[in-house]
């Protein structure tokens, strides 16, 4: 089938969703995309596209491309998760497209959103692209919502660098508690092939964020860029591939 | 023959004089700045300014959602512009430059009326500028083109806000380009 493909959930309890760019001897097209319930947001010159060459041997992946517009958005949206009180998901990334990053420039790749506001913001999860001090050698930083008393926001940047080329990243996002800090977020940045769960790259523990209570939008693709991002990447592109989301299972490969 | 004669009474060239202020201050208790109609430069070092002549505390964690800048020192401004292009905004570039090796000087430019907004960090991320890339306050279609209220935050960049030497010392500049106007006109 040349869809992108829903997989079949043989984890019912455990499984969301999960997204391939399957392609066939048709054209990578748009029909790709329609798996994504919520549809894709190419919003203010953002442009999201099947192109050939999926980043796990298939036939297609996702682009993803920004305007020059601060509002510019290049994303395909999933509205299936139902307040996840926990959420994992992976995607593949290739940001082998970009032009070397400087000290200015940033990306969200994927964020994971609340339904309703608390403390002013939605979000739970936002993970971005960012530079390292070594030109041509990317980052990943992630933001998420937590009761600080004041932003209401934390900030957190990998100790481990992406690899150039395909990038595997999986995400494991744990909501506090009511009245408690044991929400936790742990993350594997090109893990070893294996189902069975490694340590994780790194983790981030004592969260309270439970008044955002869980994940009910996702968004893969790319958004809130930075405005050096906006002038000097414009018309760049990200590859995607492969997205899976679940509740409970370590997802791996 | 024609003779094609104007007086020029005003100039495009930068007034060298203008407002003068000293370090920022931070979110809660800003250092205003004048509307960017005159020309005008402030300065510090955000390695000194600090309570007991320390470094100044952090005062934005993450620009723009995702910028990680929670372990550097910085100075905060304020800063009321009108409208890109219009009268009340004569200032045409806004620089930084810094005598401190290993210290990319940067600025942050935001909007936000609330000590939260300016924590917050955007988004709305506004423009940045370094020692090599002045914030340009003439473009129309950029996120800090319309009247409003702005912080200006002053700290080092994403890439040096883990290391112990991101602060220094820096200086603010911004120009006063007073736009051409045709005062006299005549064809002989």
């Amino acid at each position: 089938m040349k869809s992108f493909q829903m997989k079949a959930l043989a984890l019912a309890v455990l499984g969301l969703a999960g997204f391939g760019l399957a392609g066939s001897a048709m054209a990578c097209d748009a029909t790709n995309l329609a798996a994504w319930n919520g549809g894709a947001a190419a919003i203010s010159g953002g442009t999201v596209t099947a192109v050939a060459g999926g980043l796990d041997g298939s036939a297609c992946a996702m682009s993803a491309a920004l305007g020059t517009a601060a509002t510019s958005q290049a994303s395909v949206l999933d509205t299936s998760p139902a307040n996840e009180a926990r959420y994992r998901f992976q995607f593949l990334v290739d940001p082998s497209h970009v032009t070397t990053l400087t000290a200015q420039d940033s990306v969200a790749l994927f964020s994971a959103t609340n339904q309703t506001v608390a403390h002013g913001r939605k979000g739970i999860i936002l993970v971005g692209l960012v530079p390292t001090a070594t030109a041509g050698i990317d980052n990943i930083s992630f933001s998420y919502s937590c009761n600080n008393g004041t932003t209401y926001k934390c900030i957190h940047t990998s100790p481990v660098n992406l690899v150039a080329g395909v990038n595997r990243i999986e995400f494991d996002v744990q909501m506090a508690t009511v009245g408690n800090a044991n929400g936790s977020i742990r993350y594997w940045i090109n893990a070893p092939a294996g189902a069975t769960e490694p340590a994780p790259t790194d983790s981030v523990t004592g969260i309270d964020n439970s008044a955002w209570v869980g994940t009910k939008l996702a968004s893969l693709g790319l958004g809130s860029p930075s405005p050096h991002w906006s002038s000097a990447h414009h018309g760049e592109a990200v590859l995607f591939d492969t997205f899976d989301s679940r509740r409970q299972t370590y997802i791996g490969h | 023959m024609k003779n094609v004669a104007m007086l020029l009474l005003a100039c495009s060239c930068a007034s060298a004089m203008g407002s003068v202020y000293a370090a920022g201050g931070t979110c809660a208790a800003p250092v205003a700045l004048s509307p960017l109609n005159a020309a005008g430069s402030a300065s510090g070092n955000t390695c000194t300014d600090g309570s007991g002549g320390g470094a100044t505390a952090n005062q934005v964690a993450s620009y723009c959602g995702i910028q990680d800048l929670s372990n550097q020192p910085q100075e905060v401004y304020s800063v009321t512009l009108a409208a890109a292009g219009s009268a009340g905004r004569t200032a045409t570039s806004l620089s930084i430059s810094s005598t401190t090796a290993a210290f990319s000087a940067t600025m942050y430019l935001f909007p936000g009326t609330t000590a939260a907004d300016c924590a917050n960090g955007g988004p709305p991320c506004g423009q940045t500028g370094d020692k090599t890339s002045a914030i340009d306050l003439t473009a129309t279609d950029v996120a800090v083109a319309t009247a409003g209220t702005y912080y200006l935050v002053i700290g080092a960049n994403q890439v040096e806000a883990k290391a112990a030497t991101a602060c220094g010392d820096y200086n603010l500049t911004w120009n006063n380009a007073l736009p051409v106007k045709l005062q006299g006109f005549s064809v002989h």
